[in-house]
Formats: C-alpha cells, structure tokens, sequence
C-alpha cells in the first residue's frame, strides 16, 4: 500500500507524475463512488459523476490547494456535481417516504451478524446486508436520501449540508428525522434480528 | 422533559451537538424511561447500520472512462509510467497522419499524361485491320522512305 501523504502525491501529480495521480484514484474513487450513488441512487449516473470528479481534479491539479487529504476537494466536487444534477433532472420525488415497505422484500431479509470469518456464508450475509440498506435507500425520496447519505454516511456536519443544499439547517434536521424514521421502519427486520442476537 | 422532546433531541444528543445543559436533561430522562432507551437503541443501530452499507465500485469502469474523457478533452493523458502530456504526444501522432493522407491523396490524384490504352476487343481487330490496309496502301513507304530505297 502507498503510504505517501496526499499532499506528496499532489504535488508529483503536479509535476505530471500520472502514477502519483493513479494512487489518488485508487485511494479515493470508491469513497466518491458510494456517496455519489447514494445521493443519485443509480449506478450509471454514480460512475458518470465519478469520473467527472476525477477529470475535473486532474484538470484543475495546477491550481489544486490541498489542506490535508485530497478528499475533502474530491467531496466538495462531487457533492456540488450531484446536486446540480439532481436539480437538472428535477428528480424531486424518488419515492414517497409514506410507502410502506414491501412486506415480501422486507420478510426475505434474514439477519446475521456480520463475521470476519471469509467463509461463504459470511459473504452471503454481508451481501444480504448490503442489499437490504441499498433497498433502504433506494426508497427514500431523492431530498431525503442525500441528506442521509451526507450525514450519516459522510459525516458532513447538518450546517454544512444546510449551506451546500441552500435550506434552512432546521429543515436538514427534519429531513434526516423523516428519513431516520422511515429507514428504521424498513431496517426494522435487521434490526429486530440484530436485537435477538444481541447486538449493540 | 417529556418523551416528545427527547425523541426529537436524540439525533443531536447522540451526536454530541446539543448544549451541555439540555444533554444532562435527556439524559436524566434516559435514565427513568425504558422505551426512549428502547428508541435510542434503534437509532443507534439504525445509523450503524447505514454506516455498513458499502457497494460494489466499479472501478475500472470509472477509471477507463477518465482515461477517455481526458483524451477527448485533450488533457494530459492519465496512465502508469506514461509522463509524455497527452496533447503533445497527440499533436505528434495527428501531424504523422496527416503527413500520410496527404502522400496517399497526392499519389492517386496528381495529375499525369493521358496513357493511351489498348483499345477493346472490337475496336482492336478495327484498328489492326485498318492499320494493314494504310501499310499496303502506301503508308509504310511515306512513313519509312528508306525502306524502298535499300
């Protein structure tokens, strides 16, 4: 693994050091990934943003003012990017947080305990795990799913989101409060589960 | 302070944002009420959970596609090893193109004398037919003079 510090790496990919520029990829690209697909909640157009965020700081690397890690650049970029696009698409409404969740969808879910064995059925249970919150997500509406995603799977602190989105920091708070709701509704079979075996 | 208000200041309690003071009041109520325990447990794990969720990246797709958009932005190429900037090394490569195209377009186009080719098959036996009879009539002394004279 390379162990060489953002900054470092910058600068090389500065000074046209393409591998320099690769590390940073590969270090970063899942991360911009994940929060892109979650604020989009589509595969194709999380890649497609992806790659623009890294060809725009590939573009911009001259001009590139780097505090400590790449990322919170990489972050600004894609979270600008992905709002611009969901409001260019309109895409106000995924789903209403009213509909209950699928009674079939939500009883197929069986919940185990993630283990660290790399045994096969470890690797089902994570998978299961992995499509059920995918599931959950999906179903919150677009303006809740991006303030979930922002806070509590980046860590984007609720004034932050309130001033990236234009809207009121009470606003973001009842948002995530609709959203916590409802996503513990839809987690409640993992949750119920997570419960008997007792976990914390 | 009622079950109502400590739900809605769980979130913020849990995260630590809330005033040292209304932190102590929740926490107060945490201790006396068993079903917003019940409600803080649910959120925690709730958010655990979320914190979990990490899909399959596509990564060489992403990365291929950077590749390419920077190609047709004419940026410098991005690929291990490679230090040459794309635009040169692609200004290079056109200008050998058109070096090429225009060889090939000067060889097929360049105008040349006008090449008298065999006549077809007809107009072939006409023309040797009619050349015999100018020979036998003549055309060979005018042509040839010197012929007769030996």
């Amino acid at each position: 693994m390379n162990t060489r510090s953002d900054t470092e790496l910058v600068q090389r990919a500065k000074e046209g050091d393409a591998g320099a520029f690769e590390t940073l990829y590969a270090r970063y690209h899942a991360r911009v990934y994940r929060l892109l697909y979650g604020m989009l909640g589509n595969r194709d157009d999380a890649v497609d943003l992806t790659q623009e965020v890294f060809v725009r700081a590939w573009i911009e690397l001259p001009r590139l003012q780097i505090e400590k890690t790449l990322y919170g650049w990489l972050r600004r970029t894609a979270i600008n990017l992905g709002i611009d696009y969901l409001r260019r698409r309109r895409l106000v409404q995924f789903q209403s947080l009213d509909v209950a969740p699928d009674e079939e969808e939500s009883e197929s879910f069986e919940w185990q305990i993630p283990d660290e064995t790399q045994d096969v059925e470890a690797a089902v249970m994570q998978s299961e795990l992995q499509e059920c919150l995918q599931q959950a997500l999906q179903r919150l509406s677009t303006i809740h799913r991006v303030v979930v995603v922002l806070h509590y799977i980046e860590e984007v602190p609720v004034e932050e989101i309130a001033q990236q989105l234009s809207i009121p920091v009470g606003t973001v708070k009842s948002r995530l409060a609709r959203a916590r709701e409802a996503l513990r509704r839809q987690l409640e079979p993992l949750l119920n589960k997570g419960n008997e075996h007792g976990m914390h | 302070m009622g079950c109502t208000e400590v739900r809605v200041l769980l979130a913020d309690y849990l995260e630590g944002v809330l005033p040292p003071d209304r932190a102590q009041q929740v926490e107060a109520h945490l201790q006396a009420c068993p079903i917003c325990v019940q409600e803080r447990r649910a959120l925690e794990r709730t958010t655990a959970l979320l914190r979990q969720w990490a899909p399959i990246v596509p990564s060489e797709r992403i990365w291929a596609g950077i590749e390419e958009r920077l190609r047709a932005r004419g940026a410098r190429r991005v690929a291990s090893g490679s230090r040459l900037p794309f635009a040169r090394r692609y200004r290079l490569v056109a200008a050998l193109a058109a070096i090429v195209v225009a060889v090939l377009v000067a060889f097929f186009l360049w105008p040349r004398p006008a090449t008298t080719y065999p006549p077809l098959r007809d107009s072939y036996t006409k023309y040797w037919q009619a050349h015999h009879q100018w020979a036998i009539s003549g055309g060979v002394r005018e042509l040839y003079p010197y012929v007769e004279a030996q």
